[in-house]
């Protein structure tokens, strides 16, 4: 990927942005890259904080994911949502689950147990 | 293992007739209220699932008597890091450009376009996002080991969700059996659509088979490293034979970061956590991967 600059970036290309780490991200897990899942991660990250740090909390912003075609972007848009939207992103991740389609049901089943349990608490 | 429909047995015997065929009978058997319902029942989907894997076991089994020998080659015990098939080569190095597909549908969203956040996801609504086509069959072996792995689980990921979207699958299943580098590795894709089972079901199948591993419900490596007894990770307790792919799928998931522990991937977040909490992880994610039944 191109170098991305997200302190100049406005809240449109951050979620076009964020949307592309996911896809890339959904690559690397069909091909046991864990690394490069890994380094991905830490973009997603730097992009979800950068709309954190926008006036008013971009994230909700992220909400735009939730029809994504990529299971893995509404995934992580829903995660990165769970604080400022945590209704809509919940049933998102609710919806996730109960399409079965792994590993993203998977993986937000594990979420959802693990907010239920308090062991993720969304910041 | 579910029996075919007896009318079956009068139809040419190739999987994909056999599968159409058996999805018109239960369309017909219907009721009018439920053919009325966009809403496939998890229940159907299990059954589509279970008819899928029989009609690929069925395959795979025809293969057999016609002098294929299904033990060979071998696949690996190993997990997505490790990943050695016995034919095909080595592992690629991460950059390999020779990987042939992966289990990620095209992205044809388009940046910047707007989507009502709050509506419905898409024309599958209950299903997902539309599963899109199954992934392009190589017509010889992929060279590498990495890229053999992306393909079978390409095909086993589109086979399961094919079931729970209720799209037809026969023509997919039928190329598959066309493709004779795939036959050592049928019992990968059959075993993937296994439903879940209890735990003692699970525990009870302790004997190596190909398409399957030994998983450890605790993970092994990170146990001992924290000083657990040999005796505790390798009991019979401890221990379930699963699909392959779900053991990777699962091992992935322990491997990679994730929101939900700060930032750090399972398998982090429970280094020096008591054997109770591995358990009740370990258990739950077979649960949510669809292994273990809730």
């Amino acid at each position: 990927m191109k170098r991305f600059d997200v302190h100049n970036a406005n809240v449109a290309e951050l979620v076009d942005r964020f949307a592309a780490i996911c896809v890339e991200q959904n690559k690397a897990l069909s091909e046991d890259e864990i690394g490069k899942f890994n380094r991905l991660y830490d973009q997603m990250v730097a992009v979800r904080d950068e709309l954190k740090s926008r006036p008013g909390d971009q994230r909700r912003a992220l909400l735009a994911l939730f029809n994504h075609p990529d299971l893995q972007v509404r995934l992580q848009s829903a995660k990165a949502t769970l604080a400022v939207e945590p209704q809509a992103a919940r049933q998102m991740l609710e919806r996730i689950q109960e399409w079965q389609r792994q590993p993203q049901a998977g993986d937000a089943g594990m979420c959802l147990w693990n907010l239920d349990r308090g062991v993720f608490v969304p910041k | 293992m579910t029996r075919l429909p007896r009318i079956l047995s009068a139809v040419p015997p190739l999987p994909h007739v056999h599968l159409e065929i058996a999805k018109a009978i239960r369309a017909l058997t219907a009721s009018d209220e439920q053919r009325g319902e966009s809403n496939v029942s998890l229940a159907k989907a299990q059954s589509d699932r279970q008819l899928i894997a029989d009609i690929v076991r069925e395959a795979w089994r025809t293969l057999g008597k016609a002098g294929f020998n299904p033990n060979e080659p071998r696949a690996p015990a190993g997990n997505p890091a490790g990943g050695q098939w016995k034919t095909g080569g080595g592992g690629g190095s991460s950059n390999d450009p020779r990987v042939l597909t992966d289990a990620t549908p095209d992205n044809n969203w388009v940046p910047g376009a707007q989507y009502a956040a709050n509506g419905p996801p898409g024309i599958d609504r209950n299903q997902g996002p539309p599963l899109g086509e199954p992934p392009a069959i190589p017509p010889e072996a992929p060279p590498t080991a990495k890229a053999v792995n992306a393909f079978l689980k390409a095909a086993a990921y589109w086979l399961a969700g094919a079931a729970l979207a209720g799209e037809p699958a026969g023509d997919f299943i039928l190329a598959l059996e066309a493709a004779e580098w795939l036959y050592g590795y049928f019992a990968y894709i059959v075993a993937y659509l296994d439903p879940a089972k209890t735990l003692e079901e699970l525990q009870r199948d302790s004997i190596p088979l190909d398409g399957y591993n030994i998983h450890h419900i605790v993970e092994q490596t990170p146990a001992r490293n924290d000083g657990d007894p040999d005796n505790l990770i390798d009991s019979p307790d401890n221990l379930v034979r699963i699909s392959t792919l779900k053991h990777w799928q699962i091992s992935t998931w322990y491997s990679t970061q994730n929101d939900e522990f700060d930032g750090l991937s399972p398998r982090d977040y429970l280094r020096g956590k008591n054997w109770d909490e591995r358990v009740r992880v370990g258990k739950y994610a077979l649960v949510r991967f669809g292994v273990l039944k809730p």
